[in-house]
């Protein structure tokens, strides 16, 4: 193997690793929070995309600025999805999953009444490529996991430094015990689906000039996800990011070396081995 | 053998014979098919809720039912295997098949099971799509044989062509009725009991001696076969097998069948198919709505009527003789 | 004393960084009806579940007439005819008493599956038969009368003595109980001690955990005292009212051991 096909694939699976793990940081959240399976993440992703589409090329604004006003306004979307929606399931986890589904596919619908059924794309936002030992590599790809990966540095400082961090891990741990001392639970769940759904519109709105995107884009992603979660270990947020890079580095070299289909047949695989065999994930407990 | 039973006795010849006599009545090729498909469905919706009854919901059961299609065709197309062979091969197949399939998710339950049996029958679609030989990938297989011609002396030759949808009516119709009976009386053995037992409780089952996973086992493979047989005849009746028909959507579709019927009743999968594949026919104009429409029918009933459309009837019952007796006393 | 029907060997549980249960043995001999009592947490029905195949043991074996049985599933128990009753009942919710006790029968019952199936009538004998057995056990628990109503709707009572009446359907040789007393009515209470009575008579060897004491102690032969996952004292329930240190496990007060009829 070539070291270029390498370095290639490398790349790939590391921008992937970040996309999953911005993605799938916020699914995790979302179920040690709230135990709830949230099959509308995958629409978070797509509408961060969308909003920057929307603030960027619709209005003109700067990159960076769109990226920033669509991870707030699907944060904001988000809240009230769950102040409406969930809050009244809080604890039913079967009526929840079914209500994330519709509301999934509310969003679809939305999305095409607002944007129309056509793909979509942006305009490069880091043209060029690099020369990293003797291969060409896109620019754009290595910012995309460099800002991921200061996002989500970013994430883990509020996570552990912060007030409100404190109190999310206090409730993902033990909710009864977060209660009885004086953390607002409404607050938390608010406050976990609201970055979540930040941290999934940044990864949306990063890849928004990589990738083409519609609205049907959620689906896989939120399915990859789920993926990701149970591998990782359902409520371990570094799990989770672990597990986020293995599947990124199998996919870009699955679907490199072999093809795309073997590489979902992998990720099915992988799926049906942890669930099977290790239901607690790489890192999580039982 | 008292009065009640023996009206239910009467009332299902009664219904089985008009059955047989549709053809008669329906000459239009467009309902013939969708009734000939309909039978087809319902043997896959009455065999995923032949699951259900333990407890369980899986993911697998439509892709096996497509495995058992792949596999009838090929031993048809490669192998030159005339369809009346072919078919219980495929079945036969198909069922061994998902004995790999399900023997992984024998360890998990619930929400984990039905994703882990969607994942292992994932895995089994993606075959079809990769493996272009023998599998046609995303194209799939096409010009799949028809049955041969049914001979038998003294009777006139049933030849099953492009022609005419109702030597194919018969076929499905002959081939659900049979899988009916026998999921019914499976129901009523022994096994039944059993699953039954198991769907409430699989640690108090084991408690008393039950060998859950096997019985599971037993059941799974017994439904597996069900759904390769409606495969099977939806291959060599369509001609034209995809990988992409036996992905999420049909999965989801049999299970709201089954689901909105009534998994707790053995005719409610029937009525659900019934009722959902009539209503599909008044949603032609605007397939796109048919999601949202399915979507709202199966939130309506798990909200209102959990029990399905099967206990319509014990519901309005009682509103009726009240009705009725408010009528009396004026 | 000849060899003992249960021997528990070292048995230690660990939950993660919890012990359970550490360094626990015990012999239980054919014929005697035997308690186990300890305060909340001590580790009584954690016991259970490693000895009937719900959590392998982290150390230590258990034997059974000499076979190791560490870690055998539970139907592979009942096989042995070891029944067990649960704490917080478990029961076949949507199925009849009668139903759930047929059910209990599971591995004693003629009725076969092709029999069955086909509904032939050598099968319907054998139904017959199977249902004249479940009813003569309805009968020698009391629960006749309750036969047709569904284990969810149940009182308490009557769904504490269901869950009793199935352990016994399994036809055990050592039977385990799991608090069959505690929230039961005195009349349910006589009642039940009164089967277990019975059914030692009939030669089955009783292991009770239980907490009603009162209850408890004038049916057993021996009892065992557990705190903190740790065998603290054992002998005649005489003995162990008198123990100071089961007396302090239970946090002061002498326990009352008398009858109380």
């Amino acid at each position: 193997m070539e070291l270029s096909t390498f370095l290639q694939m490398f790349v790939n699976g590391t921008m992937i690793g970040f996309q999953l793990a911005l993605f799938a940081t916020g699914l995790t959240l979302v179920y040690g929070i709230m135990l709830i399976i949230n099959f509308a993440h995958g629409e978070l992703y797509m509408l961060g995309a969308f909003g920057v589409f929307f603030f960027c090329e619709q209005l003109g604004l700067d990159y960076f600025l769109s990226l920033i006003l669509a991870m707030i306004v699907v944060g904001l979307i988000a809240i009230a999805m769950e102040r409406i929606f969930f809050k009244p399931l809080r604890g039913q986890h079967i009526p929840s999953f079914v209500m994330s589904c519709g509301l999934a596919f509310m969003l679809q619908v939305s999305a095409v009444l607002a944007f129309g059924i056509k793909d979509k794309a942006i305009d490069s936002v880091f043209p060029g490529v690099v020369n990293v030992f003797g291969t060409f590599v896109s620019v754009e790809r290595l910012m995309v996991s460099l800002i991921s990966a200061v996002l989500i540095i970013g994430f883990y400082i509020f996570l552990l430094r912060s007030r409100y961090g404190r109190a999310m891990r206090a409730v993902m741990q033990d909710p009864d015990a977060a209660a009885l001392q004086g953390v607002s639970i409404n607050q938390v769940c608010s406050l976990g689906i609201g970055i979540g759904a930040a941290l999934a519109a940044a990864a949306g709105g990063l890849l928004a000039p990589v990738f083409i995107f519609n609205p049907w884009i959620g689906p896989v992603l939120t399915w990859e996800g789920f993926i990701v979660v149970c591998l990782g270990g359902k409520t371990s947020l570094p799990g989770t990011l672990l597990a986020a890079f293995i599947l990124g580095y199998i996919k870009s070299f699955v679907t490199t070396l072999v093809d795309p289909v073997a590489a979902l047949m992998c990720e099915a695989a992988i799926l049906g081995i942890i669930l099977t065999l290790r239901p607690q994930g790489l890192l999580g407990h039982e | 053998m008292n009065s009640n039973n023996r009206t239910k006795w009467i009332s299902l010849i009664a219904v089985v014979i008009l059955l047989f006599l549709i053809p008669l009545f329906v000459k239009s090729p467009y309902w013939m098919l969708v009734l000939t498909l309909m039978w087809i469905h319902i043997i896959v919706a009455e065999s995923f809720r032949y699951i259900v009854t333990t407890g369980e919901y899986s993911f697998a059961h439509v892709p096996l039912m497509g495995m058992g299609g792949y596999a009838s065709a090929l031993l048809a197309m490669k192998l030159g295997l005339s369809f009346w062979l072919a078919l219980p091969l495929g079945v036969l197949i198909a069922a061994l098949i998902s004995i790999i399939i399900y023997y992984p998710c024998l360890r998990t339950t619930g929400t984990f099971f039905f994703f882990a049996s969607f994942a292992f029958g994932e895995v089994m679609r993606l075959c079809w799509v990769r493996f272009r030989v023998p599998f046609g990938g995303v194209g799939g297989l096409r010009d799949i044989p028809r049955p041969d011609a049914i001979n038998i002396p003294g009777l006139p030759t049933v030849e099953f062509t492009f022609l005419s949808h109702v030597p194919y009516y018969y076929l499905m119709l002959v081939f659900m009725l049979f899988s009916l009976l026998i999921m019914y009386l499976l129901e009523r053995s022994r096994l039944g009991a059993i699953a039954a037992a198991v769907k409430e409780s699989k640690v108090l089952a084991s408690f008393v001696g039950i060998r859950v996973w096997w019985y599971e086992m037993v059941i799974f493979v017994i439904a597996s076969a069900f759904a390769a047989l409606g495969g099977s005849l939806y291959a060599h009746y369509t001609t034209l097998l995809v990988p992409i028909e036996f992905y999420w959507g049909l999965g989801i579709y049999v299970c709201i069948w089954a689901v909105v019927g009534g998994t707790g009743d053995f005719i409610g999968p029937i009525v659900g198919t019934v009722v959902f594949s009539l209503a599909r026919e008044f949603l032609r104009p605007i397939p796109q709505l048919v999601p949202m429409v399915y979507g709202l029918i199966l939130a309506a009933t798990l909200a209102f009527l959990p029990e399905g459309l099967v206990s319509l009837p014990s519901k309005i019952l009682p509103w009726i003789e009240k009705g009725l007796a408010k009528v009396k006393e004026r | 004393m000849s060899t003992p029907l249960l021997e528990v060997r070292n048995i230690t549980k660990r939950f993660g960084g919890l012990t359970a249960i550490s360094r626990l043995s015990f012999d239980i001999y054919q014929g005697e009806i035997a308690g186990l009592i300890g305060p909340n947490g001590a580790g009584k029905t954690t016991l259970f579940n490693v000895i009937t195949g719900f959590h392998p043991p982290t150390e230590g074996k258990v034997f059974y007439k000499g076979e190791d049985i560490t870690g055998f599933k539970p139907h592979q128990l009942v096989k042995r005819r070891i029944g067990r009753s649960f704490q917080l009942t478990a029961l076949f919710d949507n199925l009849s008493v009668f139903q759930s006790v047929v059910m209990s029968q599971h591995l004693h019952t003629e009725v076969g599956f092709w029999g069955s199936l086909f509904h032939t009538p050598a099968n319907h004998e054998k139904e017959k038969a199977t249902e004249a057995k479940t009813m003569e056990i309805l009968k020698f628990t009391g629960m006749e009368t309750q036969r047709d109503v569904l284990a969810k709707n149940l009182s308490h009572g009557y769904q504490k003595t269901l869950n009793f009446t199935m352990a016994i359907g399994t036809e055990p040789e050592l039977l385990m109980l799991d608090e069959p007393l505690c929230a039961l009515s005195p009349e349910r209470v006589a009642a039940i001690q009164n089967l277990i009575r019975t059914a030692r008579d009939k030669g089955v060897t009783v292991l009770v955990i239980e907490h009603n004491m009162k209850a408890l102690f004038p049916i057993c032969d021996r009892i065992m005292v557990l705190d903190a996952g740790m065998k603290i004292a054992e002998g005649t329930p005489k003995e162990i009212g008198e123990n100071s240190k089961v007396i302090e496990a239970y946090l002061g007060g002498a326990i009352d051991v008398s009858d109380g009829r």
